[in-house]
């Protein structure tokens, strides 16, 4: 492949870039059981761990594309408006915000032998990805007069948000030095669910032409179909008790399958690839289910006036509620109550790994005879890609990570990303074994802390979980 | 070694909890912030033959000819207090030989007319028409007569003698001008 192509595809990537889910400091580290979730292929540790409940995985992340919260509220002395018609100019429909947050309620582990580990758990997770809509925030800030034969898009509207409950058991096999391959079945519960996606249409003012406005202009709406598709909602209206949201999170909301995959080569004792497959899987929304869709053409004349004969004591016609009428005929508002599938917005995790220097604070001194586990040395240095599908596009992030490995029982990963939230983006995750108690805590986005206000992006992971030493 | 370890992991901590901040960002701004739209909108259109405006009992020389119909959103109460600016533009076209003086009466719900514009449309002929267009760029404080109004009254009066030929037409839209706040 030529120079010249490698350079192309690398733009490519990296013009498509984006974190969103993205946990590149947790990736490929065997030292933090919750690898396993990340990479059921992994090279699980240990005899057995057991997450602190509620503690065992918390993972916040909140970023957007285009803008930070100091491009919206800078206190710079301009003026708001001119800001955000700036903002508002530069953002384009694929610019989006993101949120999510997992939080690991129960996370066990155990190994069956030597070459056997299950892992299983519940953990609860908020996402939402809203696109900017580029058209009709144009619309709203400019209004419509100065954009005369330009079609406002409903494609511009798209977003998702879910809460739900994952319970999920995974099986690791070692297959021989080389490999670790693994799975995990999962079982979703989809507590609320709202989605905007697929619309499709415009509407476009222009000044009448031949005909097709008897009006000064022709304000059509073209093959509109717009829906919100929701389910749910209503199981949080009225009273609800904490027990009916309870019961809600652990099986009484929509269901759904899905798998992970994940494996990892060990070449030798330096190089080391993984990949995993996550999210393979949907759910079927069946109860509580409400969408809301319009959908039709209709061409905004105005009102015409008829100048009828009247006698005394009768009034004009109702124009205006026959205009109504006229406009609900032509582009109805329907409530469905039909159920629909939604897939998983899946997620792929990939890496190479280069490790070198002397072994690792407390690992064996040499794997002389290169047979048995790999030898564990002290640094690693990698690359790792991780992309996910979202409505729009599929989104990728690529991150270099160095590992250290500095005591016992400190292991340093750091990580520069770069995505579309930002070019250089320094991650940093310290892991630590105090005695049987295992602790990590990773935040990216770290040259920006100093004032996040300026930053696109903001993650923190942590975990506490206990981990039992191989006999 | 463990106390390092501790030390280390305190440290990013306190640094996650307290050392990272949101400044040199000001959210009151937004309070006076205004969207500033500008938004075009048909308004109403009518034909009335020139033999409407006759009398059938022949008692008039002429009928005055008036319609009416409610503009909702003209009073609603986002409007009033958004509106601040409005442009209205009639476009006639007139074929026949009779100029005529044109009512736009915008009426209250109890109604008051709160606002009133008046024009002449000149005389056209069937084989000539008269195109003839009337702006009336409405301010404070008037723009706020014209939001106490829902309905909308047009009348036309023919002036002089009237034909039995041609039409009178007339098309119009409305320009408003926004200013929205953030509170």
């Amino acid at each position: 492949m030529s120079r010249a192509k490698i350079i192309f595809l690398f733009s490519l990537l990296f013009a498509m870039v984006v974190s969103g889910q993205n946990k590149q400091l947790i990736y490929g580290l065997d030292e933090v059981p919750q690898n396993l979730l990340l990479n059921p292929g992994g090279v699980p540790q240990g005899r057995a761990y057991i997450g602190v409940p509620g503690l065992s995985g918390l993972h916040l992340n909140a970023g957007s594309s285009g803008f930070s919260l100091y491009d919206v509220a800078a206190s710079d002395g301009q003026l708001p408006a001119t800001r955000i018609s700036s903002l508002i100019q530069s953002l384009d429909d694929k610019d989006f915000v993101t949120t999510t947050v997992q939080l690991g309620l129960i996370d066990v582990g155990w190994r069956k032998d030597d070459e056997t580990f299950f892992s299983a758990g519940l953990y609860q997770e908020f996402d939402l990805i809203a696109y900017f809509p580029k058209d009709w925030a144009t619309l709203a800030w400019y209004g419509n007069a100065n954009y005369l034969d330009y079609p406002f898009k409903f494609e511009h509207i798209s977003a998702r948000a879910d809460v739900l409950s994952v319970f999920h058991f995974g099986i690791n096999k070692k297959i021989n030095r080389k490999w670790h391959v693994g799975g995990r079945l999962k079982l979703y519960n989809s507590l609320v669910s709202v989605n905007s996606l697929g619309n499709t249409g415009s509407f476009t003012t222009r000044l009448a032409n031949n005909g097709d406005s008897q009006n000064i202009y022709a304000q059509e709406l073209s093959g509109a179909a717009v829906s919100i598709q929701t389910s749910g909602l209503s199981r949080f209206e009225g009273n609800v008790t904490q027990s009916d949201v309870l019961n809600t999170g652990i099986l009484g909301g929509d269901l759904g399958l899905g798998i992970d995959v994940g494996a990892t080569y060990q070449h030798d004792d330096s190089w080391r690839f993984s990949a995993s497959l996550l999210d393979i899987g949907a759910i079927a929304h069946g109860s509580d289910v409400k969408t809301y869709q319009a959908s039709g053409d209709y061409n905004l004349e105005g009102i015409q006036l008829e100048f009828p004969n009247l006698s005394q004591g009768q009034t004009a016609p109702p124009y205006y509620a026959i205009f109504e009428n006229e406009v609900e005929a032509a582009v109805p508002i329907d409530t469905l109550y039909s159920s629909y599938t939604q897939w998983r917005p899946v997620k792929l995790n990939a890496s190479a790994t280069y490790a070198f220097g002397p072994s690792a604070p407390g690992a064996v001194a040499c794997n002389c005879g290169g047979k048995g586990d790999p030898y564990k040395l002290e640094s690693e240095v990698g690359i790792q890609i991780y992309a996910i599908k979202r409505p729009k596009a599929i989104q990728t992030a690529i991150s270099l990570f160095y590992v250290r490995r500095l005591l016992r029982q400190l292991t340093v990963k750091s990580t520069w990303t770069m995505d579309a939230l930002s070019y250089a983006n320094l991650g940093l995750a310290l892991v630590g074994d105090l005695g049987p108690i295992n602790v990590y805590l990773a935040g990216d986005h770290l040259l920006r802390y100093g004032n996040l206000a300026k930053a696109r992006g903001a993650s923190i992971q942590l975990g506490i979980n206990v981990k039992l030493e191989r006999r | 070694m463990k106390y390092s370890f501790v030390k280390i992991i305190g440290l990013l901590a306190l640094i996650l909890s307290f050392g990272s901040c949101v400044k040199d960002t000001d959210f009151d701004q937004f309070q006076d912030t205004l969207l500033t739209p500008i938004v075009d909108l048909n308004l109403v259109f009518w034909e009335v033959e020139a033999i409407r405006f006759e009398d059938p009992s022949g008692s008039l020389p002429s009928l005055i000819v008036r319609d009416t119909t409610e503009i909702r959103f003209l009073d609603d109460s986002d409007t009033q207090d958004s509106m601040v600016r409005a442009d209205f533009l009639f476009e006639f076209e007139n074929t026949t030989p009779t100029s005529y003086a044109l009512t736009m009466d915008f009426i209250s719900l109890s109604g008051n007319v709160t606002y009133s514009l008046q024009t002449t449309v000149p005389a056209g002929d069937p084989a000539s028409p008269e195109f003839y267009d009337y702006l009336k760029e409405v301010v404070a404080p008037e723009i706020n007569q014209v939001t106490q109004a829902n309905r909308l009254a047009i009348s036309a009066e023919p002036l002089g003698s009237i034909s039995n030929q041609g039409r009178l037409t007339m098309r119009s839209k409305a320009r408003f001008y926004l200013e929205i706040s953030g509170q």
